[in-house]
C-alpha cells in the first residue's frame, strides 16, 4: 500500500475494495465513479500537469456538479496534494510497511485512548 | 505526461537533458514563460471588512487589507483561511535559510507555474529581505551569474516544480553538503507550499491587489478553547449531476501507459528506497513541538511527518495545522478525498 491506499483503509475500505478501486482508476473506464467525482479527477489531473491552463470553465464545471462551496473544497484539496507530493518526491522517503495512519494497538486500560488516526500525509 | 509552459509535450529529450544536469551545471531557466490565462477572480470576493468579520477572533488588533485569495476563500472556509494567513506569514518570513534565496526560490517556482501573482509577491519579498532590483533582473535573465550553490538551489526549485520525480539523489546530496539538512528540508517545504499556493491562486484567478503585493500579515488568531472541536462548515446538498457531466471513458494515452500491476511494482520499489534525509525518531522530533498538539505519549509514526516536524518544527507543524483545520471544516468524504489524491500521485508519477 502507498499512503493514498493506507488512507483509503482508514476511510473504511477493505484491502479488496481498495485494490478494485485503484485498478479501475488506473484503467480507461471510470463509469463506476459518479459523474461529479469523475469531473473532480479530471480537474485534478489537468491542474497537476498544466496548472496555468486551469480556467474559468474548469472551475465552473466543478461548481456545476458540486455546488459553489463543495467545489472550493475540491480545489483546495487538489492543491493540497501538491504540497504532500513535493515533500515525498524531494526526499524519496521510503514507504512504511504497516499502515501508519491506523490507530496503534490499544493502550493499557488506565491510559487515555489513542487518537483515531494520524494526520500529516 | 508532464507538460511545460510554451513547449507542449514534456518530451523524452527534455527529460533526459534535465535529468543529466549535475548540481553545478544547473544554470536556470531556459525560455521565458508565457502569460497565464487571464486572471479574473472566479469566485466572489468579500470586501475586507466583511472578510474580517467572518474570520475567527484575533489575539491582537491587526486588521488591514487581506490578500485576494483570503477574500475568496473566507466565506466558505473561514477557519482554514485563518490558518492559511498564519501559514503564509510564517513561510514568507522564515529565516530557516537566507531570506533572499528563499524569495528567489519562490520566484522560480512561480515562474515555472506561470503564476504572475506569486512571482510579483516573491519580488516584493526579495526586496523586503534586502535584495535589489538587480537581483530580480538577474533572475529574469536566467540567474547565470549567481554562485554555483545558489544556482543549484534554483535549478532544484525548477525541477521540484516542473517534475519533482526527476530530482536526483546527487542533487539533494549536494544541497545538503552546502546548506545542511534542516535548511534543505526548509527549501523543500517552501517549494511544497509554492506548488500548493500557486495552484490555488491560478484556480481562483487571484489578481494582484490594487496597492500591489501586500506584506506578510502579522496576524495571530485565537486558538479555540481546549477540548472544543469546531463543527464542520455547513454545506448545501450536492446538485444532482447528469452522467454526461464528465466522460466515463479515458482516452489519455499517458494515463494508460502504466498498468495497475506496474503501478504496484513502482510502489513496492519505493519501500526499498533510502531516504535522502534522516528520518528523526519520535523522541527527537517531538522536542520542538507543542505537547498540547503533539502529546508525547502519542507518537507520530508517519515518516513524512517525522521528517518535516523533526527538521522544521515551525514550518512543518503550521502546514499540518492547516491540513487539520481544513479536514475538520470541509469534512469531505474521505474515500473521495483519498481517491482524488491517488489521481494526483499517479499523474505526477509519485509512487508514495
Amino acid at each position: 500500500m502507498g499512503h493514498t491506499e493506507m488512507l483509503l483503509a482508514v476511510a473504511g475500505l477493505d484491502t479488496q475494495k481498495i485494490a478494485e478501486r485503484c485498478e479501475k482508476l488506473a484503467g480507461d473506464d471510470w463509469s463506476d465513479f459518479p459523474a461529479a467525482e469523475r469531473a473532480a479527477f479530471l480537474f485534478a489531473r489537468k491542474q497537476a500537469l498544466t496548472p496555468w491552463e486551469v480556467g474559468q470553465a474548469d472551475v465552473q464545471k466543478l461548481v456545476h456538479v458540486f455546488g459553489h462551496e463543495r467545489a472550493l473544497d475540491v480545489v483546495w484539496w487538489s492543491c493540497r496534494c501538491h504540497f504532500m507530493t513535493r515533500v515525498a518526491d524531494g526526499f524519496q522517503i521510503p514507504l512504511e510497511r504497516d499502515n501508519v495512519f491506523q490507530s496503534p494497538p490499544a493502550p493499557p486500560a488506565n491510559n487515555p485512548p489513542a487518537p483515531k488516526q494520524e494526520s500529516g500525509s | 505526461m508532464l507538460r511545460i509552459p510554451g513547449n507542449g509535450a514534456f518530451g523524452l529529450a527534455f527529460f533526459l537533458a534535465v535529468a543529466s544536469f549535475s548540481p553545478l551545471q544547473s544554470a536556470e531557466p531556459d525560455t521565458p514563460s508565457p502569460a497565464p490565462n487571464s486572471a479574473r477572480s472566479r469566485v466572489p470576493l468579500l470586501a475586507d471588512d466583511a472578510a474580517w468579520s467572518r474570520l475567527p477572533e484575533t489575539t491582537d488588533s491587526v486588521h488591514g487589507p487581506l490578500p485576494g485569495w483570503a477574500r475568496a476563500l473566507v466565506a466558505s472556509l473561514p477557519r482554514t483561511t485563518a490558518a492559511m494567513l498564519e501559514l503564509d506569514r510564517l513561510y514568507r518570513t522564515s529565516e530557516a535559510f537566507d531570506p533572499r534565496l528563499r524569495a528567489k526560490l519562490r520566484w522560480v517556482a512561480a515562474r515555472s507555474n506561470c503564476c504572475d501573482y506569486a512571482r510579483r509577491y516573491a519580488e516584493a519579498d526579495l526586496l523586503r529581505a534586502g535584495g535589489a532590483k538587480r537581483d530580480v533582473e538577474q533572475l529574469e535573465a536566467g540567474a547565470r551569474d549567481l554562485p554555483p550553490r545558489e544556482r543549484a538551489v534554483l535549478t532544484f526549485a525548477r525541477k521540484m516544480t516542473e517534475q519533482a520525480s526527476s530530482v536526483t539523489d546527487a542533487e539533494v546530496q549536494y544541497l545538503i553538503e552546502e546548506f545542511g539538512e534542516p535548511a534543505v528540508v526548509a527549501m523543500v517545504l517552501q517549494l511544497a507550499y509554492a506548488n500548493f499556493q500557486d495552484r490555488l491562486l491560478l484556480a481562483l484567478g487571484t489578481e494582484i491587489e490594487p496597492v500591489g503585493p501586500l506584506p506578510p500579515l502579522p496576524v495571530q488568531f485565537a486558538a479555540p478553547p481546549a477540548g472544543q472541536k469546531p463543527e464542520p462548515a455547513v454545506r448545501p446538498e450536492r446538485p444532482a449531476a447528469a452522467d454526461e457531466a464528465a466522460p466515463a471513458k479515458i482516452a489519455d494515452t499517458d494515463w494508460l501507459s502504466l498498468s495497475f500491476g506496474q503501478l504496484q511494482d513502482r510502489m513496492e520499489a519505493q519501500r526499498s528506497r533510502t531516504s535522502r534525509v534522516s528520518v528523526p525518531d519520535w523522541e527527537v522530533a517531538r522536542q520542538g513541538l507543542d505537547p498540547q498538539v503533539y502529546p508525547p505519549d502519542r507518537p507520530v509514526r508517519i515518516k513524512w511527518s517525522l521528517v518535516v516536524l523533526g527538521h522544521q518544527p515551525q514550518l512543518g507543524s503550521a502546514w499540518i495545522k492547516c491540513l487539520r483545520t481544513f479536514g475538520r471544516e470541509a469534512n469531505q468524504d474521505r474515500v473521495f478525498e483519498e481517491t482524488l489524491f491517488w489521481v494526483i500521485t499517479r499523474s505526477l508519477q509519485c509512487f508514495y
